[in-house]
């Protein structure tokens, strides 16, 4: 799609060019079209190959790529969102609608409310009591879903929204083989054309948020209380523990250890531990934990 | 009692790290030994914990919650409000009062990385929660793994958004406010205060009349009480 097709005159459209899905700075969805509202960003935007088009204000137009079509605007995010909401139904930038495949082996218990499209349940999944399952919602077997949990909730504008429209999300949350859900979690569907994905054997305990976009590994164990924020990437073997926070668009590692009650609000690499706001290598947490 | 010492010395942290759980014979065998006891235990009458359930007089239960009334008990002059859930082998005393959304007895977190796989280990226990107790809003306490109760004691009042995990052992007129994190097999004293948004690692003790105050990360044992004045001087 140009450009030059959607917008309207009141955005200047300083170069055209093409674009088949939304995302972050961070995603990597093919040909996608970014805002940008700060001089870090524009070094982000040269890092991902996928960028194709960027909505900026006007003093950082000279400083994005020749190859990328560029939008000027007074509020890059408002631009960029209320495009999202007019092309929302469009069906290059949405999941379409399908009917329910519910197997006739998943346990439902009957106050479970789930939605009457576009839901699919495998084998054995056990979904207990006041469980809500929203649109877009795909869970592997042997999943596990616990008491007064919400699964695909309706994500909020990032930041202050006081003029801003109530955005339409065009993603869903994915469950892989044998997740297992504790009570009272909410986790919060895709807002562009993707999925929230949990990836196979991890397991999240009670009173957990896991924010829009992002994708969780293999195998990984959330304690209780952990809050992750937006299009946030972590790998797999991670252990996080109780009171965790972390921050939007962070990515870390394989077989990352964050301790009690930590915050993490930059990237993090591989076999490393955080420790309050700090990561060091994991071999030498055990040595300060020996010498206790 | 034997096979409870055995377990307890084996999740040690001496034992696990020890070169010899790693070594990938031993490692198949406690695989096999835990895939064994979950198939197995919830068969025996360890799982068993309450035959038949009862409920009491003028009680006010909302019908929307959701209660095993097969399998619990409960006392009287309990209110019982919206979307709560009480699963099995839970007892409740007199004049609780369950705010809206509080889950009890639901599966605890306790699993083991064996063999490059993750199994959880089959809950048995159950929750007590003694006279006078208010639990506030989506509280959730799990159920104990071995043939232990949670126990919540007399006159305690647990805030909102709280976390009780498996195993823990509260005692009296205990405060614990909203937004606390406590790990399993944790033993709280009587008279503690503990703030908001505090975090409480697991298998620890706090002693009686401890004070804990906001945003607090606790990970070792609280051993001296403010009460104790032959150490103040």
């Amino acid at each position: 799609m140009k450009l030059s097709d959607i917008l309207s005159e009141k955005d200047e459209i300083i170069r055209d060019g093409i674009f088949s899905s939304m995302g972050t700075l961070f995603s990597h969805y093919p040909q996608q079209i970014v805002y940008a509202l700060r001089e870090n960003d524009i070094t982000k935007i040269a890092g991902n190959s996928s960028v194709t088009c960027v909505i900026t204000t006007s003093t950082l137009v000279s400083r994005i790529p020749e190859t990328m079509g560029i939008v000027s605007s007074r509020d890059p995010r408002y631009t960029f969102y209320t495009l999202q909401s007019e092309i929302h139904h469009h069906p290059e930038f949405n999941l379409q609608p399908f009917n329910n495949r519910i197997s006739p082996s998943a346990q439902i218990h009957p106050s479970a409310i789930i939605s009457p499209t576009s839901v699919e349940i495998g084998r054995n999944v056990v979904i207990e009591k006041n469980v809500i399952i929203n649109e877009q919602t795909i869970i592997d077997e042997g999943s596990i879903i616990r008491s007064n949990s919400t699964i695909g909730n309706t994500p909020l504008l990032p930041g202050p929204a006081v003029h801003y429209q109530i955005i339409c999300p065009s993603g869903g949350v994915h469950l892989h083989r044998d997740v297992d859900i504790h009570a009272n979690t909410c986790i919060y569907k895709a807002i562009f054309k993707g999925y929230t994905e949990i990836g196979e054997q991890t397991k999240i305990d009670n009173l957990n948020t896991v924010g829009s976009g992002t994708t969780i590994g293999k195998r990984c164990l959330f304690c209780g209380g952990v809050t992750v924020g937006e299009s946030t990437a972590i790998g797999d073997n991670t252990w996080i523990g109780p009171n965790a926070t972390l921050g939007n668009q962070i990515q870390v590692g394989n077989n990352v250890y964050i301790t009690i009650g930590s915050t993490v609000t930059h990237d993090i690499s591989d076999d490393k531990v955080v420790k309050d706001n700090f990561a060091i290598d994991r071999k030498r947490f055990r040595k300060v934990i020996r010498g206790m | 009692m034997i096979l409870q010492k055995i377990f307890l010395k084996l999740k040690s942290a001496d034992v696990a790290d020890s070169w010899f759980m790693h070594t990938s014979v031993m490692q198949y065998f406690m695989k096999a030994c835990l895939l064994f006891f979950n198939y197995a235990a919830p068969k025996t009458h360890l799982c068993r914990r309450i035959r038949t359930g009862s409920l009491g007089k003028e009680n006010m239960i909302h019908p929307t919650a959701i209660i095993d009334y097969d399998k619990v008990m409960i006392g009287d002059f309990c209110t019982i409000e919206k979307n709560v859930v009480i699963e099995k082998n839970s007892i409740i005393g007199n004049h609780v009062v369950i705010e809206e959304g509080v889950v009890i007895g639901s599966e605890g977190f306790e699993l083991r990385r064996i063999a490059g796989e993750i199994i959880p280990v089959a809950h048995l226990g159950g929750v007590i929660i003694h006279d006078n107790v208010c639990i506030g809003s989506h509280t959730c306490i799990d159920k104990s793994s071995l043939g232990e109760y949670t126990e919540i004691g007399e006159s305690s009042t647990i805030l909102s958004r709280v976390q009780v995990g498996h195993g823990i052992k509260i005692g009296k007129d205990v405060i614990v406010s909203n937004g606390t994190m406590i790990g399993g097999y944790t033993k709280i004293g009587d008279r503690v205060r503990i703030g908001r948004h505090c975090s409480v690692s697991d298998g620890i003790s706090l002693v009686e009349d401890s004070i804990i105050p906001d945003y607090t990360l606790v990970t070792h044992d609280v051993k001296i009480s403010p009460r104790d004045t032959s150490r103040t001087s």
